[in-house]
């Protein structure tokens, strides 16, 4: 049986200089996947670039009719920012958390 | 006169240093956090400026010393260390013993203002020796904050331009220095953001509106987006002014949507004629539903701010001495008294007119007397933060380390309660310290974090707030427990004894385990005193223990000293009133019954032997006693125990009144009330009384 579900897991900096590379395995992860999973636990810092790849990466697989989800605890750097841009309803710290913090995400 | 004052500043300055204490135990947490560095300077600076105010001319130099090196800080030329934390509390410590001398510094007292000094000067200049040159302050943050203004809401609308990864700047940053001028909402426009295999991940699409509410001005709010305005779009308007406005409605949506010229004045005239929600109906006309939200945040955000500035110029207080207020609550209390006399005296006169207003009286002098004892609550949480320090200092001087966490801290007690608990708090927490944390090294072995952790917590439960002392160290050794009783006579070498029983010998008078006399604990002072003290609030304090995880206190406290529920009782011709807080249940005793046990004082109480106490002979009263007699069952520590009386009058509650100096040391009874006729009723202290009897029988 062909696998369903991936997860990707980016280490250290989610950051502009290293966005384009996180978005490309993402990509390719939605070609090959139904349902793609973002494990946020080994992300240490963010900035606005992961905030636009979140809510791409959403956009994406509604598009697609696919299926994509936030796992794993959450650095608190990493809410903190989030939820000082206005970006989460509620402080979130797991990524199933987040996906219910976030506006416009569910 | 100016000693009056002087007395004043001493209470002022008392309160200030011990702000400075928690912000430097905060900053030692948080070392870069600069609302704290700003929080440290401030406390220094105030204490510097009412000190030369008020004379104390070597207070306010030693403390403009110090504030030369923390501006320091504040200016990011001098890193927070652990020294520099250490150095400003010890400096802390001495203003305090120059405030309490009313001569001004001694010679040994100026020496050391003198040591102190030298040694903060010798951290910057190490400091500066070790870096080859100061950094510049960055742009916004670091900025002292200027003299405060009056506080004001500015709308912000900022959208980034979308190559503004380019020049290095973090839109999250600036946001982040917009969060640390005050209160702030941002609303995100995601609108622009495509699906991820549309998005060029180097451009920025997202925009938003701010609202932040601040005392620092126009110009701070634009400094923020100072080095990206040339290229981003940045409009900071003002758009509320809580401070005037107050009273003022704010904005409606329509108001908001055409000042912002998102909707047309007359679509917003158009909706209102027509009786239409404006939203839905300006966003079925093509308005973006963003903006919409955006208007109905902006609202939210002005209504917050509005109502926080209001309580917090409602929170404004008042300081009185705690001699006004003791005298208040007795004449409270005379109050109290007179009305219930009064209402006897109605309710035998039997007139409905008087009747009436007495019951109205009644009420008055009810919520009198509740608001009179709220006024004396104070937050455990003062007392709390003092044991940071404590816990801080002694693990050093231990070599262990441990941290305080505190949970509760806002549940309010009796003043009187709060002052009386710290002594066997401090007690409880030096013996977790000393007794209960490992050092690191075995902590280590024993594969636990190194730093121990004493968790302190309160909380409400009926008429009682209960304090809970945790520690995650090595727990208490039954086995060791039972032998070092057995060796000092505490029990027999044949008693057997539950482990839950075990643990409760720590509180026998003279038993310390330690095996050595350390500064810390062995003192002489053993949990004994820790559970007389609690005792004599009229609370009771629990052990329980895990071997290897930890041990907890467990300390129940009347919420208030100075009115108490209680049952009132009649022997002979007196009154007491017994604690209801420690009654159990009353029963009856025959003199049947009493005749069959042939003066053993024991009674069959379903099942259990209850062993009870004759009042009539311990207060010698004289007379008949009835023919059935009442028990009154009270839990003393893990016992039952009964009290004999000729009668249970009802539930009284009552006013505590000192007894005289002459009767204060009398055993069992502890304070005495006035009763509705006029006469005099003593409280038995049933703890007490039990202790005695029970000792006395052995």
């Amino acid at each position: 049986m062909a696998e369903t579900v991936t997860v990707l897991t980016p280490r250290g900096d989610a950051t502009v200089g290293r966005i384009a590379e996180i978005r490309e395995s993402l990509l390719q992860a939605f070609d090959r996947y139904p349902k793609v999973i973002l494990n946020l636990s080994r992300i240490e810092r963010i900035d606005m670039a992961f905030v636009h790849l979140l809510y791409a990466a959403k956009r994406e697989a509604e598009a697609r009719g696919q299926v994509f989800r936030l796992n794993g605890p959450v650095a608190d750097e990493v809410a903190e920012l989030l939820q000082r841009g206005g970006f989460c309803k509620q402080p979130a710290s797991t990524g199933q958390e987040l996906e219910e913090a976030l506006v416009e995400f569910s | 006169m100016i000693d009056k004052f002087r007395d004043n500043f001493r209470e002022e300055a008392a309160e200030l240093l011990n702000n400075l204490e928690e912000a430097l135990l905060r900053l030692e947490d948080h070392p870069q956090d600069p609302d704290e560095i700003s929080s440290v300077f401030r406390a220094m600076h105030t204490i510097k400026g009412s000190a030369s105010m008020f004379g104390f001319q070597d207070v306010s130099e030693f403390a403009h010393s110090v504030e030369t090196v923390l501006d320091e800080v504040r200016v990011e030329r001098l890193s927070v260390t652990p020294e520099l934390i250490n150095l400003t509390l010890a400096a802390r410590d001495h203003i305090r013993d120059l405030l309490a001398s009313d001569e001004g510094a001694d010679a040994e007292q100026a020496a050391r203002s003198r040591e102190l000094v030298e040694q903060l000067y010798e951290l910057r200049t190490a400091e500066e020796a070790g870096t080859k040159e100061t950094s510049e302050p960055t742009a916004a943050g670091a900025q002292p904050a200027s003299a405060a203004g009056h506080y004001a809401t500015f709308r912000v609308q900022f959208e980034p331009h979308p190559d503004i990864y380019l020049n290095g700047t973090n839109p999250l940053q600036l946001i982040a220095e917009l969060h640390e001028l005050g209160d702030c909402t941002l609303i995100p426009y995601l609108d622009r953001v495509p699906r991820l295999s549309e998005l060029d991940p180097e451009r920025c699409l997202i925009r938003f509106d701010a609202f932040v509410t601040t005392r620092e001005g126009l110009n701070a709010v634009r400094d923020v987006f100072m080095f990206v305005e040339g290229d981003s779009k940045v409009v900071v308007e003002e758009i509320d002014d809580p401070e005037t406005l107050q009273e003022e409605p704010y904005k409606r949506l329509g108001e908001i949507l055409a000042e912002r010229g998102v909707a047309k004045p007359e679509d917003i005239e158009a909706a209102v004629r027509n009786q239409r929600r404006i939203g839905e109906m300006l966003v079925d006309g093509g308005v973006d539903p963003n903006y919409v939200k955006a208007a109905v945040e902006e609202q939210e955000h002005v209504r917050r701010s509005r109502q926080k500035l209001q309580s917090e110029m409602q929170a404004q207080s008042i300081r009185v001495s705690s001699e006004k207020l003791d005298d208040l609550v007795d004449l409270v209390g005379e109050l109290v008294t007179l009305q219930a006399r009064l209402a006897q005296t109605a309710a035998r006169i039997g007139n409905t007119e008087l009747t009436s207003v007495v019951e109205s009286f009644e009420r008055v002098t009810d919520d009198l007397r509740d608001n009179t004892m709220s006024v004396r609550m104070l937050p455990i949480g003062t007392t709390f933060s003092k044991f940071k320090r404590l816990v801080r200092d002694l693990s050093s001087e231990l070599g262990k380390r441990a941290e305080i966490e505190t949970y509760g801290g806002e549940t309010e007690l009796d003043k009187t309660v709060i002052e009386r608990l710290n002594d066997p708090l401090v007690h409880i927490i030096r013996n977790s310290l000393d007794h209960g944390i490992e050092s690191p090294e075995e902590r280590a072995r024993l594969g636990k974090p190194a730093a121990g952790v004493i968790q302190l917590s309160a909380e409400h439960s009926g008429a009682h707030v209960i304090i809970t002392v945790k520690d995650d160290g090595a727990g208490l050794n039954a086995e060791r427990l039972r032998r070092v009783a057995v060796e000092r006579g505490v029990i027999g070498a044949n008693d057997e004894l539950s482990d839950h029983e075990c643990f409760n010998l720590i509180f026998a008078p003279g038993f310390s385990t330690a095996e050595s006399v350390s500064s810390v604990s062995g003192r002489g002072v053993g949990m004994d005193v820790v559970r007389r003290e609690i005792e004599a609030l009229g609370g009771s304090v629990a052990i329980d223990s895990t071997p290897g995880s930890g041990s907890t206190l467990r300390l129940a406290i009347p919420l208030t000293l100075a009115i108490i529920d209680g049952l009132l009782v009649r022997l002979g011709d007196n009154k007491f009133v017994v604690p209801l807080s420690a009654v159990e249940e009353c029963i009856e005793l025959p003199r049947a019954e009493r005749e069959e046990k042939n003066g053993k004082r024991m009674l069959n109480n379903r099942g259990e032997v209850l062993p009870y106490v004759e009042l009539r002979e311990i207060f010698a009263v004289s007379g008949e006693r009835p023919n059935i007699e009442q028990i009154v069952v009270v839990h003393s520590q893990d016992d039952l125990i009964g009290f004999v009386v000729d009668e249970v009058i009802g539930h009284y509650q009552t006013v505590i009144k000192n007894l005289g100096r002459l009767y204060r040391e009398t055993d069992g009874v502890s304070g005495a009330t006035i009763l509705g006729d006029g006469s005099v009723a003593l409280i038995l202290d049933t703890q007490r009384l039990a202790t005695v009897t029970i000792a006395e029988k052995n």
